[in-house]
């Protein structure tokens, strides 16, 4: 039995004012800032300003999106947030961005997929979707990263890849203009390399700390990135879900027009394309230059992107490779509906 | 460096990462990071070709940059996996 199609109906997103540019992070993170744009690909990215809560750019975001898909906060049945920066331990940030839009009174769920929310969003509205459960559902993907990052040189090949922002991306069992149906998200998860990738504390497993904090444990607080591990089992894990998610649809790399990335790190995408056999990258959707890597955002805001260039086409198909902290990893495919 | 034991196009991929270093002057047990030989993304494109020119499937878990680190060690490995 072939379960109700899911379709991506609107998309939008929300980006803090303040343009933060490398020459502005040169001298603190002890890095050129032509050395940062050859190591990751980006000029510049965006970062909160006092007053801009994760909630507040989530909450702007889906105004957005709703707006694109003519659509008003009472139509939306379930609201998935996901973020690796939430607005408070405890709750989640989802029911902040409920109350900022004066939404109905739907489930709120914050997931806690890093920079695999998007994929993990897309697939949780989808199974919803597919279960009756729900028929519109707002997939809220956000980051505010800046204000936690270490802003010295111990830090400076982390700290200069982040950028804050947020996307939305409504998903619904109908199509509206331009959208794109949810074809299958594939994931997967190896958590034996939970500590090459996120931050240690504040949590259960390492506590948080009271009272001056020793050289270790002012770390265990900040980015940690094992980069080597990081490239290597990203650029293998990515390119094998894209196959696989090719495979198991009937499709080639071939087929695919469009390949909308979590954007990681613009070297990082080249390998990617490279490992796909990409003759072109033309097709590669890449913000990285202007707005660095915005975590849970970047898919959202990357696709967001795709649909305003105006090119796709009925029919295109869309690959949405990722990889985040875990590591888990996957690939979504989506196809171009009718304008 | 000896780089004769190597497949042919797992030696090209090095020679050709090393962008102008003398590799042959480099001992085959030198660390390849630190000789500016290879970076982590440079080995991934050595891997693949490990794994295209040899015939096997380097497990994910294997995909380890110690293990590839010099090269007697992409050696060892390519001898201890055969297709």
């Amino acid at each position: 039995m072939n379960s109700p199609p899911a379709f991506i109906a609107g998309t939008g997103v929300s980006l803090p004012a303040n343009i933060v540019t490398n020459e502005d992070l040169s001298e603190r993170l002890g890095l050129d800032p032509e050395k940062i744009y050859r190591a990751s690909g980006i000029r510049e990215r965006r970062w909160a300003a006092k007053g801009d809560s994760t909630g507040n750019l989530a909450s702007a975001a889906l105004r957005a999106a709703l707006k694109d898909a003519s659509l008003n906060p009472k139509d939306v049945d379930y609201l998935v947030l996901g973020t690796m920066t939430p607005d408070r331990m405890i709750p989640g940030t989802a029911p902040a961005v409920q109350q900022a839009l004066a939404m109905r009174e739907i489930p709120c769920l914050d997931i806690r997929g890093a920079c695999c929310n998007a994929l993990y969003g897309l697939q949780v509205a989808q199974a919803l979707i597919a279960s009756g459960i729900a028929h519109c559902v707002a997939v809220c993907l956000v980051d505010v990263q800046s204000p936690w990052l270490d802003l010295s040189a111990r830090s400076g090949t982390i700290s200069m890849l982040f950028g804050d922002g947020a996307a939305t991306l409504m998903v619904m069992g109908e199509k509206r203009p331009n959208s794109l149906e949810i074809l299958d998200i594939l994931l997967a998860t190896d958590g034996s390399y939970v500590d090459d990738l996120g931050i240690r504390r504040p949590g259960t497993e390492f506590g948080a700390a009271a009272g001056p904090l020793s050289e270790a444990e002012v770390f265990d607080y900040l980015p940690r990135m094992a980069g080597q591990s990081v490239i290597l089992q990203a650029s293998r894990r990515m390119a094998a879900a894209c196959q696989n998610v090719l495979a198991r649809n009937g499709k080639t790399i071939q087929e695919v027009r469009w390949i909308v990335p979590h954007q990681a790190n613009a070297n990082l995408l080249s390998q990617l394309a490279r490992m796909l056999s990409l003759t072109s990258t033309e097709g590669v959707i890449s913000v990285l230059e202007h707005m660095g890597n915005t975590s849970s955002a970047s898919m959202g805001i990357a696709l967001d992107t795709l649909r305003r260039l105006g090119a796709p086409k009925t029919g295109d198909y869309v690959l949405l490779p990722a990889f985040a902290a875990g590591f888990t990893w996957g690939a979504g495919l989506c196809r171009v509906c009718e304008p | 460096m000896r780089l004769m034991g190597l497949p042919p196009r797992v030696r090209q991929l090095l020679t050709d990462s090393a962008r102008g270093k003398t590799v042959d002057s480099i001992d085959s047990t030198a660390d390849l990071f630190e000789a500016g030989v290879i970076d982590s993304f440079s080995l991934v494109d050595l891997i693949s070709a490990i794994e295209l020119e040899c015939g096997i499937k380097i497990p994910d878990a294997d995909v380890i940059p110690d293990r590839f680190k010099n090269v007697a060690k992409i050696e060892q490995y390519i001898n201890e996996h055969p297709q």
